[in-house]
């Protein structure tokens, strides 16, 4: 199964993405860009979805260069997921190495698939 | 740190956030989001069971059809049979049984019907039907059909065979006419 990473400040967020994930998926959750480095060093999940506005140590595109950084963890599907819905900002995302984007309010069911095509 | 780079930091962090958007706020127009693909989906799911409903109609259909065919086949006052798709018999009609002395209940090979020298004839005949997923296929054949008791009559017939995908499987309808008699 696969194991996927909600990154978010935002609980109800996390939770509606769990619920929606949750019954095809094995999902895994952290509030902010330190819990998820270290949810990812330690569970190496296939899929992260990683909110950029966070506040803390690390955003989201911070977390994303450090996983890009990584051999180990270089490899992961990464999607954004954020209310920078900017065409600069979609390209930022994808300059650093996103696989990914979603604005907020995402659709669900756009997530969902993007989640699903990633275990071909 | 001190209270300015804190405040600072603070409004590095909250300078990402939509001004008087606040989390409850971005719950509500996620939970509207997930409203609208709910309404997709239910959309989406009311088309797939109009569509499946319409599907089972036809297959009912195509099942009577199917039905009224094999019964029109076997009823008829001709030389017909039925094989599966290794072309074992499997139904034969009364007048097919008279000539051959055979029922469905024998599962012969319908080539041992016919003479040696006529069987590759039978066999490339059943190979083409078999190829050509159900079209029907004719061929005139001059076969010489081995008749009940051993004794042999000279017919030229003509075999028809009909592909019809039957429960998965693929049955064959072989009609024999006799040239001389159409």
């Amino acid at each position: 199964m696969l194991k996927v990473l909600v990154v978010d400040d935002h609980s109800d967020i996390r939770r509606l993405l769990t619920v929606t994930l949750g019954s095809e998926f094995n999902v895994l959750e952290a509030e902010d860009g330190e819990i998820a480095l270290k949810v990812i060093n330690k569970e190496s999940p296939d899929v992260v979805l990683l909110d950029i506005m966070m506040p803390g140590k690390f955003d989201g595109l911070q977390v994303l260069d450090q996983i890009r950084s990584f051999p180990e963890t270089a490899k992961t599907k990464v999607a954004m997921l954020t209310a920078r819905g900017q065409a600069y900002d979609v390209e930022e995302g994808k300059s650093r190495g996103a696989d990914a984007y979603f604005i907020k309010p995402f659709s669900p069911l756009q997530v969902i698939n993007w989640v699903r095509s990633q275990q071909r | 740190m001190n209270s300015s780079d804190s405040l600072n930091k603070g409004w590095a962090a909250q300078d990402y956030r939509l001004p008087g958007v606040d989390q409850l706020a971005w719950t509500q127009l996620q939970l509207y989001r997930y409203a609208e693909d709910i309404k997709e989906l239910a959309h989406s799911h009311a088309e797939l069971q109009a569509k499946l409903e319409r599907m089972t109609e036809d297959y009912e259909k195509a099942s009577r059809s199917k039905g009224l065919l094999e019964n029109l086949l076997m009823s008829i006052s001709e030389f017909n049979l039925i094989t599966d798709n290794r072309g074992n018999i499997l139904e034969v009609s009364s007048k097919c049984s008279a000539l051959f002395g055979i029922d469905g209940e024998s599962k012969r090979h319908i080539a041992l019907l016919f003479e040696p020298a006529d069987r590759v004839k039978l066999v490339k005949l059943f190979s083409e039907a078999c190829q050509g997923w159900n079209c029907i296929t004719a061929r005139r054949l001059d076969l010489v059909i081995r008749a009940q008791g051993s004794a042999v009559r000279s017919f030229y017939l003509v075999p028809w065979v009909m592909s019809v995908p039957h429960e998965g499987h693929t049955r064959f309808f072989w009609s024999l006419r006799d040239p001389e008699c159409i």
